[in-house]
């Protein structure tokens, strides 16, 4: 089964991976605070947490008037497992194309 | 890779294989070489817009497809999807080289939806004559830098 979309999505912009790894890395941060950091409008960067929380990826949780948004890397293992089978299927498929090569020789 | 980045979504494998570049070609976009290793029954039509089905023994899931690209002992891409899961649309890019005697073939696949983005995330954006990416060229091309920057 492949990953959702969901998770393609999150990591195929590279202001979200930044965001998420800037999280990963810095800690829990507020959309306002992480807007001045990335030098982006809050909107945009409400719309990319908004994105890596529906992939799994960050997780949001309120503290007084704040939403502060912190990064959860366990939706990146089924990503990982993605590219791994998908390899592996193809190291498969190529292993058996130059075995076919090599008995026509 | 520290566990905490995120992963691009493409997946790359690459082999040299004992044979000369026009076998490979042959290997990878005829119905006779494409029996030896994708299963009995392999079909292509080799032009752009053709159709393939592979019953992909590995997987056990026959698998259809529609050929986005191909240029002679080169390269071929096209857009597949297994047939119980149409919904699972990946684009795959299969580029050859020659290495002396050998072939260098390199494989990479990544979701349909994902290819121009993934591309364009890592190409150069003055090298962007364009956001909107259509050309398959193109999208080789840019391809072949995101591999670089990924994994040298």
């Amino acid at each position: 089964m492949p990953p959702s979309g969901d998770i393609f999505a999150a990591v195929g912009d590279p202001t979200r991976r930044r965001i998420f790894e800037r999280l990963t890395a810095g800690g829990p941060s507020t959309a306002t605070a992480l807007a001045a950091e990335f030098e982006i409008t809050r909107q945009a960067v409400a719309k990319h947490l908004a994105i890596l929380a529906a992939a799994g990826m960050a997780k949001a949780t309120k503290v007084g008037r704040e939403t502060r948004f912190e990064a959860d890397a366990t939706a990146l293992a089924e990503l990982r497992e993605w590219v791994t089978q998908v390899e592996g299927e193809w190291a498969d498929r190529l292993d058996a194309l130059a075995k076919s090569l090599s008995k026509k020789k | 890779m520290d566990d905490q980045t995120p992963p691009e979504a493409v997946a790359t494998v690459d082999l040299e294989i004992p044979a000369e570049i026009e076998d490979v070609w042959s290997a990878l976009t005829t119905d006779e070489g494409l029996a030896d290793w994708m299963g009995a029954n392999a079909t292509i039509e080799r032009q752009a817009n053709g159709m393939v089905h592979f019953p992909d023994p590995v997987t056990g899931r026959p698998r259809s497809g529609i050929v986005e690209h191909i240029e002679t002992d080169r390269e071929i891409a096209f857009t597949w999807w297994p047939e119980d899961d149409p919904s699972d649309v990946t684009d795959v890019f299969i580029t050859l080289e020659p290495a002396g005697d050998n072939t260098l073939i390199r494989v990479v696949e990544t979701p349909a939806a994902l290819t121009s983005t993934v591309a364009s995330s890592i190409a150069p954006v003055s090298s962007l004559p364009a956001l909107v990416i259509a050309d398959w060229t193109w999208r080789l091309a840019l391809l072949s830098v995101c591999h670089v920057a990924i994994y040298v």
